[in-house]
């Protein structure tokens, strides 16, 4: 998988060429994909100059379940999808925080993350329903 | 043995000989020149020859005393070579003065093995030097009670002429040992002192047989070469350029010690090894010149020899560095025939003599040289602790060169990065350009304000470009605010004045499991150090600060998976 690194602008483009096919208007990211063909740019001799572009924590299996790998674009970069009109994003793989530094144009993004157990810092969590708004809100931009 | 039994003297020829023992034997006789004019003296009065000694009152007189130490064989009687090899003690003129051998008195650790050069050559029949029977220490008449290593004596004059002055070189070069040398400039009658040094080298205990295999020593440049040994900017000239190869410093100086050992026939600047003593004097010298005056060449004037070890210029040279082989150095307007050119001497007093080192190199610390007149090596090969003397005969000390190594590393897989630090992070801002870049062809990149003295001589930089991308460009030379890049294109996509660029003192794919760079110590320096690995089997950034200090430094990657 390519992408595209503009250094200046902190920009991540991806091409919808590098997307998997999916139905009409529907394409999938391979998320893990993605990470693996940011670290190749970052390990380039542009790219070492730069601070990283993601933060990574690998699937673990435990009790014979395996929890999901999650990756998160940090240090202020932003992933742009190719617009050439309005189509669907499905993101697979991983857990992420795409959704959160997407540039907003006409492609929208599936995010596909799923959280078990989480971590609660106050209160007794969020209701269903507020689970619900909060995923309906995310998805739509 | 007595000495009539030990010597005959012959009725016809008047040749007085020895017919003793021979060196090292059972009763090899040695005697005082003294103990022959009395011995002489004594035949001499008695009523008639007995044995093969023919003298007695009826024959002239054989011999003559000035003062106890110089004997004159007179009417005829003469000794012949054997016999000058069992005197010591002084001197025996014959011949009517034709013929004169001089005492030599070697003043030297017990043992001590001594060369004699004479007219420029090496003496091949050095009896001196035999171990008198039952001692197991050579050296001919010692009196090790007064530091005295051997006696003998030697011929300085034949056949009427002085040989090469009278002058004698005597050295002392046992590998495992000290080197040194004393000259003689024309015997004198009587007995002549040489003072040499024979004790172990404390630096030099490596087998012989062990650095006769250090063929990677070699001396890169023989002949006049600048090096910027205090890294000045300024060459200063020398001489030599020597590598050490894979050696210490110490192992260096065993390496020019073995390679001038006595019995080293192998050539330094055309000579000998056991020959090779250095630059003995500078000649300045003028027109008229012909041809071009080679190194490592021959040269001759009227009165002395010597051999060119360098000079200012092949074809103008104002300079000559020699080391004087036979006679004495050129006087003022003497014609210096060198090779097939030839060059004069200037006026006034053109010879300045130098000082020598023993051996040629010039002395070990252990740790460190301290290097002879011209001598040097090159700067790679310096640390902050040697000194070198340029041929000016001025002090030069290299600067602190340190090393800064980052390890563990996968060839091929890495990318690794050592920048300026600050605060734990890449300081990209080190640089301002002062003027911007837009040509096709750049290889010049001024930034303002002094490159730091610690960059190292040769690197790459890193110059942020208008789309925001830092591009690396490798330099081959820097200058107070130049680095001189490889040609880049800089017509598009160009970097403004102002704009950013720092060193990027290790900037590559790993080809090793260690990358390094070496620098010029100033001050402390932060460094930033990032290492990535995005290939096939990937691996999280390495990132860490690190210091350059007055040893250098380092710093071990880790590399933990990120598959």
């Amino acid at each position: 998988m390519n992408v595209l690194v503009n250094w200046a602008t902190k920009v991540i483009t991806v091409p919808r060429a590098e997307l998997a096919f999916v139905s009409a208007g529907l394409y999938q990211l391979d998320v893990d994909a993605f990470r693996l063909a940011l670290k190749d740019v970052e390990d380039s001799a542009d790219g070492m100059a730069y601070p990283d572009t993601h933060r990574h924590n690998t699937q673990v299996v435990l009790s014979g379940v395996t929890y999901s790998r999650t990756f998160e674009i940090i240090n202020g970069y932003t992933v742009l999808f190719e617009d050439l009109g309005p189509y669907t994003v499905r993101c697979v793989g991983a857990n992420h925080n795409i959704a959160d530094v997407k540039v907003v144009n006409q492609v929208s993004l599936l995010i596909g993350n799923s959280s078990g157990l989480i971590t609660v810092a106050t209160g007794a969590g969020p209701t269903a329903a507020e689970i619900a708004a909060a995923v309906w809100a995310t998805v739509l931009p | 043995m007595a000495i009539g039994t030990d010597f005959a003297i012959n009725s016809t020829t008047k040749v007085i000989a020895y017919g003793g023992a021979a060196h090292g034997a059972s009763g090899a006789g040695y005697y005082t020149v003294l103990e022959l004019h009395r011995w002489l003296q004594d035949l001499a009065d008695d009523a008639g020859s007995t044995g093969d000694d023919y003298m007695d009152i009826s024959r002239l007189t054989p011999s003559d005393k000035q003062f106890d130490t110089i004997i004159t064989l007179v009417n005829g009687y003469t000794i012949d070579t054997a016999a000058s090899e069992h005197l010591y003690a002084g001197s025996i003129i014959q011949a009517g003065g034709d013929t004169i051998f001089d005492g030599i008195q070697v003043i030297a650790g017990s043992g001590a093995h001594v060369q004699v050069i004479q007219n420029g050559a090496a003496i091949t029949n050095d009896f001196w030097n035999s171990v008198p029977f039952g001692t197991g220490i050579k050296g001919l008449n010692p009196d090790a009670a007064n530091g005295i290593a051997c006696r003998f004596m030697f011929k300085v004059r034949d056949s009427a002429a002085d040989i090469d002055g009278r002058r004698l070189l005597l050295q002392t070069r046992e590998f495992g040992y000290s080197y040194t040398e004393f000259k003689l400039n024309g015997t004198t009658r009587g007995i002549n002192v040489a003072a040499l040094t024979y004790a172990t080298d404390l630096n030099n205990q490596t087998a012989s047989g062990t650095v006769a295999g250090w063929s990677d020593v070699t001396n890169l440049t023989a002949g006049y070469n600048g090096i910027d040994v205090n890294a000045d900017s300024t060459l200063e000239y020398y001489y030599a350029k020597w590598d050490r190869g894979s050696r210490s410093i110490n192992q260096f100086y065993e390496r020019m010690k073995y390679l001038t050992r006595r019995g080293e026939t192998t050539t330094l600047y055309g000579l000998a090894g056991q020959l090779f003593r250095g630059i003995t004097h500078e000649v300045a010298v003028t027109t008229p010149r012909t041809s071009t005056i080679a190194e490592g060449a021959a040269a001759s004037w009227s009165g002395g020899t010597g051999q060119v070890l360098a000079r200012d210029s092949a074809g103008t040279a104002t300079k000559l560095w020699i080391q004087l082989l036979t006679g004495v150095a050129p006087t003022a307007a003497q014609t210096i025939t060198v090779g097939g050119g030839s060059v004069t001497a200037a006026g006034g007093t053109p010879s300045t003599e130098r000082t020598l080192s023993f051996p040629f190199c010039g002395a070990s610390t252990g740790s460190a040289i301290i290097g002879a007149y011209g001598f040097a090596l090159e700067t790679a090969d310096l640390s902050v602790n040697d000194k070198l003397f340029d041929l000016t005969n001025t002090l030069r000390n290299p600067p602190n060169l340190v090393t800064f190594t980052v390890s563990g590393l996968v060839s091929g897989e890495d990318y690794i990065l050592v920048g300026p630090g600050n605060a734990g992070a890449l300081l990209d801002t080190q640089f301002t350009l002062n003027g911007a870049l837009t040509g096709a062809a750049v290889t010049s990149v001024v930034v303002t304000g002094a490159i730091p003295a610690d960059t190292p001589a040769t690197g790459s930089i890193r110059i942020k470009r208008a789309n925001g991308a830092w591009s690396r460009h490798p330099y081959s030379a820097w200058a107070t605010s130049t680095f001189t890049i490889t040609s880049a294109d800089f017509s598009s996509n160009n970097a403004a004045n102002g704009t950013n660029a720092f060193v990027s003192y290790i900037d590559v794919l790993a080809s090793a499991t260690t990358a390094a760079f070496q620098s010029t110590y100033v001050s402390d320096r932060e460094l930033f150090v990032r290492r990535r690995d995005g290939g096939v089997t990937p691996t999280k950034t390495f990132e860490t600060a690190a210091t350059l200090g007055v040893a250098g430094g380092s710093v071990a990657v880790q590399r933990l998976s990120d598959a």
